[in-house]
């Protein structure tokens, strides 16, 4: 199968403003780490729209787009594109887990919270042909998790190529922070 | 663990960017992950919290390790605002002291600053960047109060009645999408402006630098802000080239290290403990790139 995943620019990286360095520093990582569970034989490409041409006139069989708040009208846009041709679309991010039911309007499927094991379930079913319409993350650990998948990513186009994470979440609760949101009902910070 | 660091090992050059939220939030990890990295002569970046710097030795580990710079939430100056926002970790915390320690260890910082919480008025702004420019923080990342869906914050806004949109494209902290307590509108936007135009104005630039002790810190700090927010064509230039990792180079070299014996503390340039400085080679390499 052909898996296509996709970070839509934020608004603001068209606004006059628009510093484009700002958003030339680091690739899309959770893209690259969810793209490391597909099985050989599976085919994948990343475009992150800030730093590449994102062209829709293809034909993926899988199409998953990470939303934030400020690229959600973007990627339900481009969602519902790709669904009017019959292409799967998964959506999942920030923006998703605080407002499932908008993000399930364009979508086929959506993912809460951080998506290490729900992902994998998800691909279970698809080759099962028992795909949900929800999958929400319900075990979560970071340890031996498969390595995530940098020859996916262009480094040449980013200020930071070595980007790298090697925890979720955080102890604390600030109030304005999603993170509370994001990993609501199970641990919210935890160690590869 | 040792899949961090193996994912480590397996990236090229010697600059690192840790994305985590809190590199410093779980003690023991963190201290086994900067011992792992101690013999790899990295230089890295990450962000942590007031308290975490304040704790213990991690921080020291961390810049042993090559932590260079640190992205850090003061978030703000008031103390009610950051009790009304449960960031207890900030609360009596001197960031005084916060910023000496990591300024000794010759460690960069990158404030993050918040406005327009309930208890800022007008005269937040020049407040917090007199303040940030005066400690020698190197760059200031600032940000309008923004309750996002699924946030506690919101959840209270949305009570009050005070949410001005939910036009979810206009909640990019540059504008504001709900209405402040203490000052208008208006006021929040323009002082939001304002503060940026005044902590990278050449001014503060300089007068930011100037806070270090050391010669190499006081360029570093000039180096790093100016590149920053000062040079904006080369930037674009390196991006329309394709070859923005070209420029990573001058990062590394900008983010080598400022503490310890050197022979010549006075020079930008000195080769110290093995951390190799750009060679005049990599220097020319990049300018081909870029011209």
């Amino acid at each position: 199968m052909k898996f296509k995943f996709i970070l839509p620019s934020l608004l603001e990286a068209e606004s006059p403003l628009w510093r484009p360095i700002k958003y030339s520093l680091f690739p899309p990582l959770g893209l690259a780490t969810l793209a490391a569970y597909l099985p050989d034989g599976d085919e994948a490409v990343i475009v992150d729209q800030h730093v590449q041409k994102l062209d829709l006139d293809d034909d993926p069989d899988v199409v998953a787009i990470q939303v934030y708040i400020t690229n959600a009208k973007r990627a339900y846009a481009i969602a519902d594109q790709y669904r009017q041709r019959g292409v799967k679309v998964l959506l999942g991010g920030l923006h998703v887990t605080a407002l499932p039911e908008e993000a399930a309007k364009h979508a086929d499927v959506i993912f809460t919270g951080p998506a290490e094991e729900s992902f994998p379930r998800f691909l279970e079913d698809l080759r099962q042909g028992r795909m949900q319409r929800v999958y929400a993350s319900q075990t979560r650990s970071i340890q031996k998790i498969p390595p995530i998948r940098r020859e996916l990513i262009q480094r040449r186009l980013y200020l930071v190529p070595n980007s790298i994470v090697v925890s979720r979440g955080c102890p604390h609760h600030c109030e304005f922070c999603y993170k509370d949101a994001f990993f609501k009902n199970g641990r919210s910070f935890y160690t590869q | 663990m040792d899949d961090a660091l193996a994912e480590i090992d397996r990236l090229p050059g010697r600059h690192l960017y840790f994305l985590d939220d809190h590199l410093l939030g779980h003690k023991r990890f963190a201290s086994d992950l900067f011992n792992g990295m101690k013999a790899m002569g990295r230089v890295f970046q990450g962000a942590a919290t007031v308290d975490s710097i304040l704790d213990g030795d991690l921080i020291e580990k961390a810049a042993d390790a090559g932590l260079r710079s640190i992205f850090v939430g003061f978030e703000s100056l008031d103390t009610a605002n950051l009790k009304q926002s449960n960031k207890n970790q900030n609360l009596g915390r001197d960031y005084n002291r916060v910023i000496e320690r990591l300024h000794d260890l010759g460690i960069m910082i990158n404030g993050s600053f918040v406005f327009g919480l309930d208890g800022d008025d007008a005269s937040v702004f020049s407040r917090t960047v007199d303040w940030a420019v005066e400690q020698g923080i190197t760059t200031s990342t600032y940000h309008i109060a923004t309750p996002y869906p699924g946030t506690l914050f919101y959840e209270k806004m949305k009570k009050g009645g005070r949410l001005l949109t939910d036009d979810w494209d206009r909640y990019d902290t540059r504008q504001v999408v709900f209405e402040p307590q203490c000052m208008s509108i208006d006021e929040l936007k323009n002082g939001y402006d304002q503060a940026y135009r005044d902590f990278y104005s050449w001014r503060n630039v300089f007068h930011g630098s100037l806070a270090h002790g050391t010669r190499k810190h006081q360029l570093k700090h000039f180096f790093y802000t100016s590149g920053w927010k000062k040079f904006e064509p080369l930037w674009n230039l390196a991006i329309q080239m394709r070859q923005l990792n070209g420029m990573t180079h001058l990062l590394e070299s900008v983010l080598s290290k400022v503490t310890g014996n050197f022979k010549n503390a006075a020079a930008f340039n000195t080769h110290t403990e093995g951390t190799p400085e750009m060679s005049p080679d990599q220097l020319s390499d990049i300018n081909s790139q870029i011209t």
